[in-house]
């Protein structure tokens, strides 16, 4: 009822994926992988029949035209998103490590997933200032809130730059509220308490 | 006061007859009589008059329909008297002086002079008006059937109030030749530049103001007389205000300039008391409230914020210095102006908050500079071990004395204040409210207020209230009540009351049990019933101890088995939910999961504890009983040899009775064992008793360091602290004077500040219990609710956890995460604002 590896790698070879971008975390979604490399058969036949393909050239097809969506239709977007990390943590665990989040943020943030960049010219890097406060400042591991509320997180941030949505009486999780008083600290908003390395 | 006669009463109609019919020569006749009468009255020689020869005169004119013509006839002889009789009279009595001063220019006049005319012009006017009272009062009673038929039928005012309009415009605002001044504006001059007089000193005629004052309240705008249009109210009282406005004005800006709060108080108050005696004797009650308000504004409002801020006088210096009268006299005055009375709130929480933190600064700093010498100290003097230990002891005595001071300091602000509220303020609820608020503000900054308190609470009990009598320990309790009102972090001062309390039962060093009660009853109706289920518990046990202790001597006695060695047992029996165990102290004997490492305990005791644990499971089965041996105390006789070829004492056997802490006794019992000579290592004495080596090294101090008790030698004989490789043996030699000894303690047994160690172990140990609590309070809310926003939520535990401690929003947060993490909170997806579920 499982699919091998490698049996998995080349189906998706198959497909004609990139197995090293944020390409890969599609189909996971559409046939709802249980892991990153093991598919399993009811879920896949129950997938692939939604979409309406049910051989190899319709699925390239159709993965081919929802990679195009991918960073136009947040939706779809999202539910990529949260699924990926449904299937990249161990079954029995409930957190993912840090280090393999920071692999996958970076994925499913740049092209073809959505780059989270704002600014005209793109001059803030998100993808950039998260990863590098995380690996300064975050010794535990993910769970699925931190992992979601990122989400929501990137999604206001696409809006509004300045994060004046941001209030310190919301209910965002401890690690996005210290993100923000790190990202403002470098952007010279707050007075400068914390060290500086 | 005279009001308008002839008016009112019934109506006496004659019959009508059709004959009437007027002819002017008839009318002149009686016209006549009437004119002449009249002039005969306003010259005051009505006594020769036939009072009813001149009714009958009117009466005929206005039964003959000619009533008008009488009237006005009657006006007109008036408006001759005044034009021809009256005002040149007055007239005369305004001198140039006089217009001078109403236009402004007083100079080159004395103040005597100015009263002199003036008063002249007063009397001249009031004798005009009480003439024409008097005239018109009779001429009312001559034209009687006039009034009562004439004016009644064709409503016009009678003659008297139109007389009394006749005044007002033919005197009063008569135009005085040369100007466009009238008499009015003369009046009003000299009245208010007479009370100026007053207010500057002088002493006025008061009397010849009031009467002139009550003319204008008996005279209106217009005949209709209404109340509100007295000339005193249209024309008098309004330049009054004016000229009283501007003057106070001056007057406070003066004040400002050249004096202090105190004499602003003062005069402030003097003014408002003359004002008001004013109204009363010059001039018109009506003007009681509106003169105040002129006051208030002028001389309170205005300025009352730089007076406040006055160095030296202000309020800063009024508290300081208890100037409880200057104070009195300030909240009557801000009491006047604003009843929420906001400016002197705002200045008493401050100086509260001020001299607050000024005690916790003075603390904080003392503590750093003993805390930090006791740990140097403690380092370095390893070799000069002897002042270590009493010097150890002193800073944190003085630790301790400095949180006492803490407190006795707070209190005396708390007293301060206090007195002043009741002194000074009328105990003013407004201002209670917001003294409570900033005491509570100063007490919960400083970090240590639950320690202290409870501190000042324990060193009480512990002997405090010796030979006081019972009112005065009330007046204690009240105090720590107060105080512990105060406290946010019940949740701490909790922990430490417990700690502290403990400690007190334990050693015996509770002065009153009923005292105890008290205090705990006490808290229980400040804090509620959850708070002190503990605490009461802890005293269930110690009296249920007492029970066991003499139910178990009772029971060995029966037994009869006399031959044994008898140990005598004093137990205490504490239930482990009750008893702050973590800060009873052998920490040194805990494993990492909190479960103690037994002493391996001599036979002797073995023996003993099996039959206690018997006696005591016959009547509670199924219960655990668990040794501590780092509490509790044992006598233990000892009894040293004479010592062969020795002098005075040695040679003599001596006997002592010494009390050692339990671990004290395990160790010395071991001796017992030993051959003359022989030794024991550190590490055996460990291994064969088991107790962890802090408290190994410290009890071997006291034993074989500590002259005191010194029962043991200890090779090296150094002073310094024992550690392994050392060896023990039983010092044969030993001598004191007392044959009971108490073996002394290092540390432990008397309640004294934490270290910084020690203090960030209990925040450590509140704050995970917060934590859960937090949890516990969080599930239960959202349990009932299902959904429920974010900060619905925080508003709500943080309602929900208010009397015991204010949650730290940081601390909140975390524990949703976690529980979103463990599962029993979600977050709401798509939700407008943040929201929660609760998974069931």
């Amino acid at each position: 009822d499982k699919t091998s590896v490698n049996g998995t790698m080349r189906y998706f070879q198959d497909l004609g994926l990139n197995l090293e971008n944020a390409e890969i975390f599609v189909p996971l979604e559409i046939v709802q992988a249980p892991q990153l490399a093991e598919l399993s058969k009811d879920s896949f036949i129950e997938g692939w029949k939604t979409v309406g393909a049910d051989t190899i050239p319709k699925q390239k097809a159709y993965v081919a035209s929802q990679l195009k969506q991918l960073s136009v239709d947040m939706a779809l977007f999202k539910r990529v998103y949260r699924h990926a990390f449904v299937c990249s943590k161990e079954p029995n665990q409930k957190a993912l490590p840090l280090e393999n989040a920071l692999v996958y943020w970076e994925m499913l943030f740049t092209s073809p997933g959505k780059p989270w960049v704002t600014g005209s010219g793109s001059t803030t890097n998100w993808t950039n200032l998260w990863i590098e406060f995380l690996k300064k400042k975050w010794t535990k591991t993910v769970n699925k809130d931190m992992w979601n509320q990122t989400f929501e997180f990137f999604q206001k941030t696409m809006q509004d730059d300045t994060l004046s949505f941001w209030s310190e009486d919301g209910a965002w999780p401890g690690v996005i509220d210290d993100f923000v008083a790190y990202v403002k600290q470098k952007r010279g908003e707050l007075p400068d308490t914390m060290e500086t390395d | 006061m005279i009001s308008g006669r002839g008016r009112g009463g019934g109506k006496i109609r004659p019959p009508r007859r059709g004959m009437i019919g007027g002819d002017a020569s008839d009318f002149e006749t009686q016209w006549d009589i009437l004119c002449s009468a009249l002039r005969e009255i306003h010259t005051k020689n009505a006594s020769t008059l036939s009072f009813e020869q001149i009714y009958r005169a009117s009466y005929k004119i206005v039964l003959k329909k000619q009533g008008d013509k009488l009237y006005d006839r009657v006006k007109e002889f008036e408006e001759q008297w005044f034009g021809t009789t009256v005002m040149p009279k007055i007239r005369s009595l305004i001198t140039p002086n006089l217009v001078n001063i109403t236009l402004g220019g007083v100079t080159g006049v004395t103040a005597n002079e100015r009263r002199m005319t003036g008063e002249e012009f007063l009397k001249g006017l009031k004798v005009s008006w009480e003439d024409h009272i008097t005239t018109m009062n009779m001429t009312t009673d001559v034209l009687m059937y006039m009034d009562r038929v004439y004016c009644t039928d064709n409503r016009k005012a009678s003659i008297f109030t139109t007389s009394m309009g006749l005044y007002r415009d033919h005197i009063l605002r008569s135009q005085l030749t040369g100007s466009d001044l009238i008499t009015f504006d003369i009046l009003n001059s000299v009245v208010l530049d007479m009370i100026s007089m007053e207010r500057d000193g002088d002493v006025i005629n008061k009397a010849i103001i009031r009467s002139c004052i009550y003319m204008l309240e008996g005279l209106y705008e217009s005949d209709e007389e209404n109340e509100s249009e007295k000339l005193y109210i249209t024309t008098f009282e309004p330049a009054f205000l004016n000229a009283s406005r501007e003057f106070y004005k001056k007057e406070c800006a003066t004040l400002l300039r050249d004096s202090d709060a105190s004499t602003w108080l003062r005069q402030t108050k003097r003014r408002l008391t003359e004002e008001e005696t004013r109204t009363q004797t010059t001039i018109s009650m009506l003007t009681s409230q509106k003169i105040a308000k002129v006051i208030e504004a002028e001389m309170i409002s205005s300025h009352l914020s730089e007076f406040l801020a006055m160095e030296g006088s202000g309020i800063k210096a009024m508290i300081e210095n208890d100037r409880y009268e200057d104070l009195t006299l300030l909240y009557q005055m801000i009491t006047r102006v604003d009843s929420t009375k906001e400016p002197l709130k705002k200045a008493l929480a401050e100086r509260v908050v001020d001299l607050g933190s000024e005690i916790n600064k003075t603390i904080t700093n003392t503590d750093f500079s003993n805390v930090a010498g006791a740990a140097e100290d403690g380092e370095a003097a390893e070799s000069a071990d002897k002042s270590k230990a009493p010097k150890q002891q002193t800073a944190a005595a003085k630790q301790t004395a400095a949180a006492i001071r803490w407190v006795d300091d707070v209190l005396n602000l708390k007293d301060k204040f206090d007195k002043m509220w009741k002194k000074c303020m009328n105990e003013d609820l407004v201002l209670q409210t917001a003294l409570t608020k900033s005491f509570s503000d100063f007490i919960n900054q400083f970090p240590r207020c639950s320690e202290y308190v409870s501190l000042f609470i324990d060193n009480n009990l512990k002997g405090g209230i010796k030979g006081k009598t019972e009112t005065e320990i009330d007046a204690v309790l009240d105090k720590a009540t107060t105080l512990l009102r105060y406290i946010q972090d019940k949740d701490m001062f909790e922990r430490y009351y417990k700690k502290h309390l403990a400690r007190r039962l334990l050693h015996g060093k509770s002065e009153s049990a009923d005292v105890e009660r008290q205090m705990i009853s006490r808290m229980k109706l400040e804090i509620g019933n959850a708070f002190t289920t503990k605490l009461e518990g802890m005293f269930k046990d110690m009296t249920m101890s007492e029970d066991l202790t003499s139910g178990y001597r009772t029971h060995i006695q029966n037994l009869g088995d006399l031959d044994r060695k008898q140990i005598d047992l004093g137990i205490n029996v504490l239930t482990m939910n009750y008893w702050p165990m973590e800060s009873m102290g052998g920490s040194s004997s805990r494993r990492d999961d909190g479960t103690q490492i037994p002493c391996t305990w001599p036979n002797e005791i073995q023996l003993l504890q099996e039959s206690f644990k018997a006696f005591y499971l016959k009547e509670r089965n199924g219960r655990k009983l668990t040794w501590l041996g780092f509490l509790g105390s044992a006598d233990m006789r000892c009894s040293f040899p004479k010592i062969p070829g020795k002098e005075g004492v040695l040679s003599r056997e001596r006997r002592h009775e010494i009390n050692v802490p339990t671990y004290g006794m395990v160790i010395l019992l071991l001796f017992n064992d030993l051959e003359v000579g022989e030794t024991l290592s550190f590490e055996e004495i460990q291994s064969r008793t088991n107790i962890p080596n802090a408290d190994l090294a410290r009890m071997l101090h006291t034993l074989a360091v500590n002259p005191k008790a010194k029962v043991l030698t200890k090779d090296p004989a150094t002073r310094e602290m024992p550690k392994p490789g050392d060896k023990f043996g039983f010092n044969a030699s030993f001598t004191s004077k007392a044959v009971k000894i108490k073996a002394p303690v290092m540390l432990g047994a008397v309640n004294r500040v934490e270290g910084e160690e020690e203090r960030k172990d209990t925040e450590d140990r509140n704050d995970e219990h917060r934590g859960n609590v937090i949890d516990t309070v969080i599930v239960r809310i959202m349990k009932a609710r299902k959904t429920l926003a974010h900060t619905h939520l925080f508003t709500e535990v943080i309602g929900q956890l208010a009397t015991r401690f204010k949650p730290d929003v940081g601390m909140m947060k975390r524990r949703v995460e976690s529980l979103i993490e463990r599962e029993y909170l979600e977050r709401v997806e798509g939700a407008d604002v943040s929201t929660y579920a609760y998974l069931a």
